[in-house]
């Protein structure tokens, strides 16, 4: 049945990137069909995963540089009608030459010229003579043989391409190359245990109450996840804790919560950072493509409260769905710290960058610039070797790169369309809001996080340019909430990795996990809609 | 889209019903093949390739009429299909020079010894399944449920596990 | 004795010469080994032995000297220490000569010179024959000894061989009784459990049906009844039928339709409602599990029963395998023997092409026991000899005046130099020996089928195979 999914998924983004060939969609020319056709077959394959995400962020660039971009085979082999000028009648005294060209080559005393290579058409301004029925023109730039345009609303016309170079860029976005940075830092701190011995402080202060240590585990994992992937801080986790809560008593549902602990803050954890999780990424992307930058130490101070509130929201419910009967747990954590001089670089250096980024307003250095000093120091110290980094999620920046990649061509006229099919006047300029919210939510329960942000991100953006809702619509905010609320979608075991490996400890069932994930799910829904109405629209700047 | 299968070679049919019978939580992750002899072995590994899907695992029995199993697994081996499956072999009689065989020229990836018990066998198939993930770089997530989560978070973590 | 006229001349001449006369007491020692000596004693009468020390330390009387010999010749001659000691064996005189003496005497008293000369060369000459005939005397008993130690080591050899055998007796004896025992320990729970399986199998199923029904349900009595008439499958069979049924029900998982794949022909349409039911609700997958079920349950009874039967079935041949001969012959159907062997030896058997053919025969006189030993023999030399999957064939006929049994295989045969030798003990073509590698098989086996007047023998072919016939007088 699985498999009869992914088929129907494979199907049907075939015929999402064929249908522009073979359907003419009101309101969008070719262009917009051939990014509508790119944007319907990458949905189709992220949703229904018949081939890795990944992959089809890389078939993405892939179909933009073939199918949109000026040097691609589309731009080159279609051309508009043209003809090549002849007959030049030499007239006057002044020898200016005369050619016929027949009326629809001409506009306000506007000629379309095509150059010899059949790639850019330039406008000339030509002197008109008719002369019965004949029309002739008259320019110093012509000269016979050049190529005339003669059918002018052809999309090679009226639209600008764009050069492939473009569509590669994205793989170097800034915000891929903060990411990277993200990556060298949690290398780094796995390979010299940081995280482990991080862990091991934090829970120290928690005590050894069985309560206070499933908040203490919540709040260990949000800290950690909120730099490094959440799916290697729950990993890191359950190595940490799975050997100790084996050995609680079989009925004592303690051992529920503290399994399900780990994947709720490594989920809500997350937020905290533009690096904490992909999805946040996509959000300053989209927004960066519109000119806005959200700095660092702003999206921390805009996202830790909703963190923390939530985090305490869930250690309450944790505790009431599934009270512990041992009194007291003693997570014994193992360990000490790493002192070697590499291990010490690799301390400051993290230290560092997590301080630079956190206070980039302070001194006012980009943290996309910022980024690049663990990119550049940690290999420099030995800290990060060859081995390492063939461990990168590679393909997590490069998903992120196909979602931005599919942000350019969604520009193309899809978003405009899209939204288009919608009444959007029924609902407030906040009701909007709670509407995308709730359909990346829900989306994002099924299919992968970035995904979900990815597809909505651009429609967010072109209800705000586009005017077709009611003028205090403030996309940024738009883009900042939905973004967030993604996160919150963790009702399924396949909604996330750490809820995977929470589920794999077997500590769990699939039920205990979709009741924690839907009530957290909601509230934070619903609290993300609250902060977002009557705080970040304060702290978030307006695009009008 | 492509299927990951597990395989079993007992050339008693008897036995190989107790080990598909102990498979059973596995069958609806990754679905569970028998043959009863090296030959029908291949045929069924050559039909997985042929559709396009994987070996996970193979449990193989040691000692069967025709082609032993330490044979078979060193066959696979050497074939590039089925180099990352994971090898286990069933015994009940293998001497030294035979497991010895087994290790050095099959890259045999476990040994269970007759009689297992079912928790054994659950337990080695959940690892080696894990590790045939982790080697060959299929998805886990899907199929973190029916994984060991110990094998599994340590690769995740010292992998650098990424969000998706 | 030698040179008595010199001897006689030496004495009556003592005095004139001015030489020393010693006597000896019996016992005393005139030479020592080992140390200097520098004078030179001629016996005038009784009698000295030398002594020299062997390797063990130990003193041996290398040679006796009597009247008219020299004492200390070597060592005056060579003016080396003393070669052996000399001691008076009897009360002894004896002249003594020293260096000084010698010397003036020999060059100035031509007598004394003529008769010490006359006295050396008799030394010699006596000693010399006496060295040949030393000679002589080795050598026969170096050949004495060889002889006598070939006739122990085949004694050894015959003692050995007949210490095997009986171990081997023993041993044969012992595990019969051993299996004999535990035959009859397995046979009476195999038994009763065999008769419970009967009894749930014809009692259980009635729950379902007919007025002794607690719950009335034909479908699934007739899905325990399908099971326990079932076969089990093989293993290509089952994956078509799960592909088959794959495709027949999409909607089910894979799980269940491997449960499913069991259920035969006509079991499917019984199910077919609930099969189609098990679409979305949990419910409905758990009533079509549980009706699977009844057609598993009557699969388990099936297979208990089989396996039940086949445990006692082995039970009996190992009873009639392993019982010790009574001392007295019986009077037996060879091809039960024959049965009974093979079961025993199943395990190995089934590893090759294996057939039986056995037209019936008369009864024969024999001990059983000792029949199968041969058997074993004959069957087990046949698998060694013979290529996993190889053809083994086993016959069991009536033959002239009395019944064949024949054991033929398709190994590697024996070398024709070997083949009037296999029956001897000892001789194996076997590289590696498994129980029965002593090479005693079937020395043991001819040594039986002499026992009953009947014959063992063989036609063999390199690398064709071997054909043994045992055959027994009526």
């Amino acid at each position: 049945m699985n498999t009869k999914r992914k088929m129907f998924g494979l199907i049907l983004s075939v015929a999402g990137l064929l249908m522009p060939i073979f359907f003419d969609i009101q309101g969008l020319d070719f262009v917009g069909e051939i990014s509508l056709g790119i944007f319907v077959m990458a949905a189709c394959l992220w949703i229904f995963e018949p081939i890795p995400i990944w992959a089809t962020s890389l078939l993405v660039i892939f179909s933009q540089i073939l199918l949109l971009s000026k040097e691609g085979p589309v731009y080159l082999f279609s051309n508009p009608d043209y003809i090549a000028l002849e007959e030049s009648v030499s007239q006057g005294e002044d020898m200016e030459s005369l050619f016929a060209v027949p009326s629809e080559a001409l506009e306000d005393e506007h000629l379309l010229l095509y150059d010899e290579e059949k790639r850019t058409v330039s406008s000339l301004e030509v002197d008109i003579i008719e002369d019965n029925g004949s029309i002739w023109i008259s320019s110093e730039e012509l000269a016979p043989g050049a190529l005339i345009v003669i059918e002018k609303d052809h999309w090679k016309v009226t639209h600008e391409p764009i050069g492939f170079q473009n569509f590669y860029n994205t793989l170097a976005h800034k915000i891929i190359v903060l990411f990277l940075g993200g990556f060298f830092l949690a290398a780094g701190a796995v390979k010299f245990g940081l995280d482990k011995n991080l862990t091991r402080l934090m829970l120290r202060l928690f005590g050894t109450k069985s309560s206070f240590v499933v908040l203490g585990l919540l709040v260990a994992t949000g800290v950690l996840s909120a730099f490094m992937s959440n799916t290697a801080t729950t990993a890191m986790m359950i190595t940490v804790v799975l050997p100790i809560i084996s050995q609680l008593d079989t009925g004592d549902k303690l051992k529920m919560a503290v399994a399900l602990a780990i994947p709720c803050g490594a989920n809500i954890g997350g937020i905290a950072t533009p690096i904490g999780t992909p999805p946040n990424a996509v959000v300053l992307s989209a927004l960066s493509k519109q000119g806005f930058t959200i700095p660092f130490g702003d999206w921390v101070v805009l996202a830790f409260p909703i963190v923390a509130i939530m985090m305490f929201i869930t250690w309450r419910l944790l505790l009431i769905f599934f009270p512990p009967k041992s009194k007291r747990l003693e997570l014994k954590l193992e360990g000490g710290w790493n002192k070697s001089p590499k291990a010490i670089a690799c301390y400051a250096i993290f230290g560092l960058t997590v301080l630079l980024w956190v206070t980039d307003k302070l001194h006012g250095v980009s943290s996309y610039m910022v980024a690049f000093l663990p990119i550049a120091l940690m290999p420099l110290f030995g800290i990060i070797e060859k081995s390492d980094i063939k461990k990168f999620s590679w393909d997590v920046l490069w998903l992120m790169s196909g979602g931005i990649a599919l942000g350019i061509s969604m520009k193309l006229g899809p978003a405009e369309w899209l939204i288009s099919l919608v009444d959007w006047s029924a609902f407030g300029a906040f009701g909007i809001i709670m509407v995308l919210g709730l359909v990346a939510y829900l989306v994002a329960n099924v299919v992968s996080h970035t995904v979900a942000a990815t597809i909505l991100m651009p429609i967010a953006i072109s209800l705000g340019t586009s005017g077709g809702t009611s003028t205090d619509f403030n996309y940024i905010l738009a883009c900042v909430t939905v973004g967030i609320m993604v996160s919150f979608s963790m009702l399924l075991p396949i909604s996330t990795p750490p809820n995977a490996i929470a589920m794999s400890t077997g500590m769990i069932e699939s039920k205990h996990l979709m009741r924690i994930g839907a009530v957290v799910g909601l509230i934070g829904y619903l609290l993300a809609s609250l902060f977002g109405y009557f705080l970040w629209e304060g702290m978030l700047p307006k695009p009008f | 889209m492509s299927k990951i299968y597990i395989l079993c070679v007992d050339d008693e049919p008897d036995v190989l019903e107790v080990i598909v019978r102990e498979l059973e939580i596995f069958e609806d992750y990754f679905p569970v093949e028998t043959a009863s002899s090296a030959d029908e072995a291949r045929a069924v590994i050559r039909d997985i390739e042929k559709s396009g899907d994987h070996l996970g695992l193979i449990l193989c029995d040691h000692v069967m009429i025709g082609e032993n199993g330490v044979d078979l697994l060193i066959s696979m081996q050497n074939s590039d299909f089925t180099l990352d499956t994971r090898k286990v072999l069933l015994t009940g009689q293998a001497g030294l020079e035979a497991t010895v065989d087994a290790v050095n020229r099959a890259s045999l990836s476990h040994y269970i010894a007759k009689p297992w018990s079912k928790d054994e066998v659950i337990k080695v198939v959940k690892e080696q399944m894990t590790h045939f993930f982790l080697r060959s770089g299929h998805d886990t997530l899907p199929y973190a449920m029916i994984l060991d989560p110990m094998t599994l978070a340590k690769a995740l973590h010292d992998g650098l596990g990424g969000d998706r | 004795m030698f040179g008595d006229n010199d001897v006689n001349e030496l004495i009556a001449r003592i005095e004139e010469l001015e030489l020393p006369v010693f006597t000896f007491r019996k016992g005393s020692q005139i030479l020592e080994i080992d140390q200097p000596n520098d004078a030179l004693y001629i016996i005038l009468n009784g009698e000295a032995q030398l002594y020299r020390k062997n390797e063990d330390d130990d003193l041996v009387v290398v040679d006796t000297l009597k009247r008219g010999s020299f004492l200390g010749l070597i060592s005056f001659w060579t003016k080396q220490p003393s070669f052996s000691s000399s001691v008076a064996s009897e009360d002894l005189d004896c002249i003594r000569v020293d260096r000084r003496a010698f010397d003036r005497l020999f060059e100035q008293d031509r007598v004394f010179s003529k008769a010490m000369q006359s006295l050396f060369i008799d030394n010699l000459t006596s000693r010399y024959r006496r060295l040949v005939n030393l000679n002589l005397k080795v050598d026969k008993l170096t050949r004495d000894l060889e002889i006598e130690r070939n006739d122990l080591r085949q004694a050894i050899e015959d003692l050995e061989r007949t210490r095997l055998k009986l171990v081997n007796k023993e041993k044969l004896a012992t595990m019969g009784q051993l299996l004999a025992g535990i035959a009859h320990e397995i046979n009476n729970p195999a038994s009763a459990l065999l008769k419970s399986v009967e009894s749930l199998m014809s009692q259980f199923p009635e729950l379902f049906h007919g007025k002794e029904s607690i719950v009335e349900s034909q479908d699934n009595y007739e899905l325990l009844r399908l099971g326990m008439e079932s076969h089990l499958m093989d293993s290509a069979t089952q994956r078509e039928r799960m592909r088959f049924l794959e495709n027949a029900y999409p909607h089910l998982k894979r799980s269940l339709i491997r449960r499913l794949s069991q259920v035969d022909d006509l079991g499917i349409p019984l199910l077919e409602s609930s099969i189609i039911a098990a679409n979305k609700k949990a419910e409905n997958i758990d009533t079509l599990t549980s009706r699977i079920r009844f057609y598993e349950i009557g699969i388990y009874l099936r297979g208990i029963n089989l396996s039940l039967e086949r445990i006692v079935r082995l039970v009996k041949s190992l009873k009639n395998y392993g019982r010790p001969d009574s001392g007295s012959r019986e009077t037996v159907d060879l091809r039960n023997c024959v049965h009974d062997t093979v079961t025993v030896l199943n395990n190995r058997l089934k590893h090759y092409d294996f057939s039986l053919e056995m037209p019936p025969t008369p009864e024969v006189s024999c001990y059983p026991g000792e029949v199968n030993q041969v058997l074993t023999n004959l069957i087990v030399n046949a698998c060694d000899a013979t290529e996993e999957g190889g053809a083994i064939r086993i016959a069991c006929k009536q033959v002239k005046g009395g019944v064949s049994i024949i054991v033929a295989d398709e190994g590697a045969g024996i070398p024709e130099h070997l083949i009037d030798k296999i029956f001897e003990a000892n001789v194996t073509t076997k590289n590696s020996g498994g129980n029965f590698g002593l090479g005693l098989g079937l020395a043991i086996s001819r040594e039986i089928a002499q026992k009953h007047d009947g014959k063992l023998s063989v036609k063999s072919k390199l690398g064709k195979g071997s054909v043994f016939d045992f055959w027994l007088p009526l």
